[in-house]
């Protein structure tokens, strides 16, 4: 027998671990290797449904018989519904019409479907659906993914609709064009023709019976006045300029002009107060606000019928968002129509939304309203019932601290004088109904047809014209290029501008250049005469 | 050191016994949760019917089950590899031991590969068991390996052509079911080897040096029961009390050397069992008076008992002839169930020896031999075993 002691050590460790006394030597038990795999298959788990639930689509995992199993917030989220309220109901639970799938022409993607929420609401999703197999092959059930295509919906039909309106504002460009040019050429003749007729009026002796007929000519002469006008108001250039006005003497211009081509079935009512109240506006846009909210108003009783009141009234308080008591005209358009869904009530205001079919409006309509009114300090606000009615009032505020502009009365008698005018026309019916006017008032007149001749006549004598009065559209030189030509040579010569249709020439422009008035064909001569006197007396201060 | 501290453990499986007790099978494998069953055993048992028998009771018990039944006696490596495979692929979570040591020492190690998902051969040793396998239990055949409630799997390293011990307290079975009734199939031979492997068990536990008073009641008894039991059972091999005594035995031999560890015998046991492939429980038989006759001095009051045990009057012989007397004593019990001594016979020759020796040397169980011997005296042993 033999000592072992340098070996001691391990020989009595691997003694003490072969009778079980080793570090090691521990009774078997399956639970820790039992409780390791737990642990690992928890943390599996929260790993997947961590990742399942942090998937920003909806997703829903249902079993071979189409009952679903599991779904992830996004997916409750977008249909309102508790994952304990959706495990165990039938996939068809989220289908609107049977979950039937079709293909969408605006979504570059394979499938849609309409979806239903727990609310009832219906919305258009993109889906994509694939089958659960497990290690051997066999089919565990179905996982579906779905996104929401609302917004982009909208999206799209938005989209859709600025094409719509580009195609809709080049056309009514091109409409503006050639009304724009047609208009011109109408003023002309109709310049004549309401020229002539006064004319003859004046030549008349009182108490004559054909002066009734004149008058009727003259009377329709005006409403074709007010129409050609009409329609260079919409083919002109929007200026920015704003003049003190009266808005009820336009507001009774708009609802004569509803009258005229609105249908019997709608009545209109008008309560136009009688005020000496101005406002700081263009009166451009403040006929176009007017004319839209009319519009409006009229589409939302086209179909059944119905009644619009235009009304204006003086009020003072305080509106929200100035807070400051003050006074405003109110302007209100009242229909008793379709109303407004209280869902969109909040949007009617944004570019392009509308929600008559197409064809009827391009919903800039009242987006053009809100900016013009807010441009001019205004505020719009707008109350509808569904079903019984809209009323959107408009305020502006009063302006105060400036003269009223003085009306003329109508009757007023012209003023003539012995002054030398110069008359450039290229239309000689024009020129001569304005040399025969002007020389039953006691002017001398001389008439060119056209500005080379005019610059002839004017360069020969250039102290002998007290006034020029100049048509702007014409062959060869234009009104404003004479105006500049003999402004040069005599800086104070008073020079009148008229025209019918002038998309280059902007009032800034000619008053820049030192002319002294713009006038719009047809000229009236009840306008055109104290104009030619202002002019005069100007220069003679 | 714990051991050198006289500090001791005692561990065993949960036990049935008794004839019949097979028939609870299907409540145990229910009470576990199994949800398929792998069961692990050999042709021998299949030609037996005693697979049909518990496929019986566990189809009553509805239990799925998956058998892998290719074990050779001294399971070898590549078959607990393929039958680990087997299990793994087949989804089962417990496996049943039917059989004797080598479908039990299989199944333990297809119990750890899976659980490890490692090579057999890398939990070679003491505590190399990392996690322990799922449940086992096992249903012992035979009344000797006490691989049912042991620590132990020994398993054929082909390659090296060597049998590797596999010791770890996470191999204790789950469940020793013990019916001596399956005994039954048993022929002489068998039932011979077996026995005086419990026997050397029973042996080498007690005189081993990490023995205790635990360990030794068993020991004790095991080696009285065999001494009365084993002559009368080779002679009524149909004898069930007889077969059931021995399976006691084998039972408590397996409880005291499970805790006490074994010795020298079986350390030179597994080295010869890998040279010639011979039943473990012959090697056992050819070794042992050999190796008490030199183990005698070193714990001389508890090799008297055992002599005493086989008849000898211990009191009577003087002490330097008592090591002589004892070995003397255990051999003549061999020939009394004519057991036929001599390695040279089973065709070791002299050559051999020394490579025996320094394998046997190196084997785990020669750490609580009660002698701590050198190459040179285990030589001498197995030159006289010859
Ligand atoms: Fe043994």
């Amino acid at each position: 027998m033999t000592n072992h002691s340098a070996s001691g050590d391990s020989w009595d460790d691997l003694k003490d671990a072969i009778v079980g006394l080793g570090e090691r030597s521990v009774r078997k038990s399956y639970y820790p290797e039992l409780r390791t795999k737990i642990r690992d298959l928890d943390e599996q788990r929260i790993f997947f449904r961590s990742t399942l639930n942090s998937i920003p689509d909806g997703v829903v995992v249902m079993d071979a018989d189409g009952v679903i199993k599991q779904a992830n917030p996004a997916l409750c989220t977008m249909f309102g519904y508790t994952p304990e309220e959706l495990v165990g109901q039938p996939q068809t639970i989220l289908y609107e019409r049977d979950g039937e799938k079709f293909r969408h022409a605006d979504f570059p993607t394979d499938w849609s479907r309409r979806f239903l929420r727990k609310d009832g609401a219906a919305f258009l999703g993109e889906t994509m659906e694939n089958e659960i197999y497990d290690h051997e092959g066999k089919l565990l059930g179905t996982l579906e993914l779905i996104r929401d295509r609302t917004d982009q919906l909208f999206e799209i039909r938005r989209q859709r609709q600025l094409e719509e309106q580009l195609r809709q504002s080049q056309k009514m460009a091109a409409i503006g064009t050639l009304a724009g040019g047609i208009a011109h050429d109408f003023n002309n003749l109709l310049a004549a023709i309401l020229g002539y007729a006064e004319l003859a009026l004046l030549k008349l002796p009182p108490g004559v019976a054909l002066q009734r007929e004149i008058r009727q000519i003259l009377k329709a002469g005006g409403k074709a006045s007010e129409l050609v006008n009409q329609i260079l108001a919409f083919s002109r250039k929007e200026t920015t300029k704003r003049i003190l006005l009266q808005p009820g003497v336009l507001l009774k211009e708009v609802i004569k002009l509803l009258r005229g081509t609105i249908p019997s079935t709608v009545t209109i009512q008008e309560q136009i107060a009688v005020t000496d109240r101005v406002i700081l506006a263009n009166p451009t846009q403040l006929h176009q606000v007017v004319m839209n909210l009319c519009t409006n108003a009229f589409h939302a009783v086209e179909d059944n019928g119905g009644e619009i009141a235009l009304a204006m009234e003086i009020v003072r308080k305080a509106i929200p968002a100035s807070q400051e008591e003050r006074e405003w005209i109110k302007i209100s358009v009242i229909d008793n129509g379709c109303g407004i869904d209280p869902a969109n009530i909040d949007r009617i205001f944004e570019p392009y939304f509308t929600t008559k079919p197409s064809g009827k409006g391009t919903g800039m309509g009242l987006a053009v309203v809100h900016g013009i009114v807010e441009n001019h300090e205004g505020r719009i606000f707008v109350e509808s019932v569904k079903g019984e009615g809209t009323t959107i009032n408009v305020f502006f505020p009063v302006v105060t601290g400036i003269e009223t502009p003085q009306i003329q009365p109508e009757s007023q008698s012209l003023v003539g004088g012995s002054e030398s005018i110069l008359v450039v026309d290229d239309e000689q019916m024009v020129a001569d109904y304005l040399k025969s006017f002007l020389e039953q008032l006691g002017y001398t007149i001389t008439v060119c047809n056209d500005g080379n001749a005019a610059l002839l006549a004017f360069e020969r004598n250039p102290q002998g014209f007290d006034v020029v009065i100049t048509d702007q559209t014409m062959p060869g030189k234009t009104g404003f290029e004479i105006a500049r030509t003999m402004l040069a040579v005599r800086p104070e010569l008073p020079i009148i501008l008229c025209s019918g249709y002038s998309s280059a020439l902007s009032p800034e422009r000619v008053t820049k250049a030192g002319i002294r008035e713009f006038m719009m064909k047809p000229v009236s001569l009840h306008d055109l005469a104290p104009v030619i006197r202002s002019v005069l007396q100007e220069e003679a201060s | 050191m714990l051991t050198e501290l006289n500090i001791r453990k005692f561990l065993a499986p949960e036990i049935i016994f008794g004839d019949g007790a097979i028939e609870l099978l299907g409540r145990y494998v229910r009470n576990y949760g199994a949800g398929r069953v792998f069961i692990v055993t050999d042709q021998g048992l299949v030609q037996a019917g005693l697979l049909e028998r518990a496929q019986t009771i566990l189809a009553a018990a509805g239990v799925d089950l998956v058998v892998y039944d290719k074990v050779s006696p001294n399971p070898r490596d590549y078959e607990v590899m393929e039958a680990a495979e087997l299990y793994h692929q087949s989804h089962c979570d417990i496996i049943i031991a039917l059989g004797g040591g080598s479908p039990m020492d299989c199944a333990k190690g297809v119990s750890i590969v899976s659980a490890n998902n490692n090579h057999i051969l890398t939990f070679k040793g003491v505590d190399n068991v990392e996690i322990p396998g799922p449940p086992l239990i096992c249903l012992p055949t035979t009344s000797g390996t006490s691989a049912d409630v042991s620590q132990f799997a020994i398993i054929n390293n082909t390659e090296e052509r060597v049998k590797v011990a596999i010791i770890s307290k996470t191999m204790v079975p789950d469940l020793a079911l013990l019916d001596p009734g399956l005994t039954l199939t048993m022929n002489r031979d068998l039932t011979l080897c077996t026995g005086m492997d419990a026997l050397v068990h029973a042996i080498e536990a007690y005189v081993s040096s990490a023995s205790s008073q635990l360990t030794d009641l068993h020991a004790l008894e095991a080696i009285r029961l065999i001494q009365r039991s084993l002559p009368k059972v080779l002679d009524n091999l149909n004898d069930v009390e007889l077969r059931e005594q021995m399976m006691l035995a084998s039972l408590e031999a397996g409880l005291a050397f499970s805790n006490a560890s074994l010795g020298a015998v079986h350390a030179m046991a597994h080295s010869l069992g890998g040279l010639l492939d011979l039943p473990h429980g012959e090697c056992n038989t050819l070794l042992l008076d050999a190796v008490i006759k030199r183990n005698y001095e070193a714990v001389p009051e508890r090799y008297d008992r055992i002599g005493e045990i086989f008849g000898v009057q211990m009191q009577g012989i003087a002490p330097e002839r008592r090591a002589q007397a004892v070995a003397e004593a255990v051999l003549s019990f061999k020939r009394q169930l004519g057991f036929e001594s001599g390695l040279d016979k089973r065709g070791v020759r002299l050559d051999d020896i020394t490579l025996l020796a320094q394998k046997a040397l190196a084997d785990p169980c020669m750490v609580t031999n009660p002698r701590r011997f050198e190459l040179a005296d285990i030589e001498a042993i197995f030159k006289e075993a010859l």
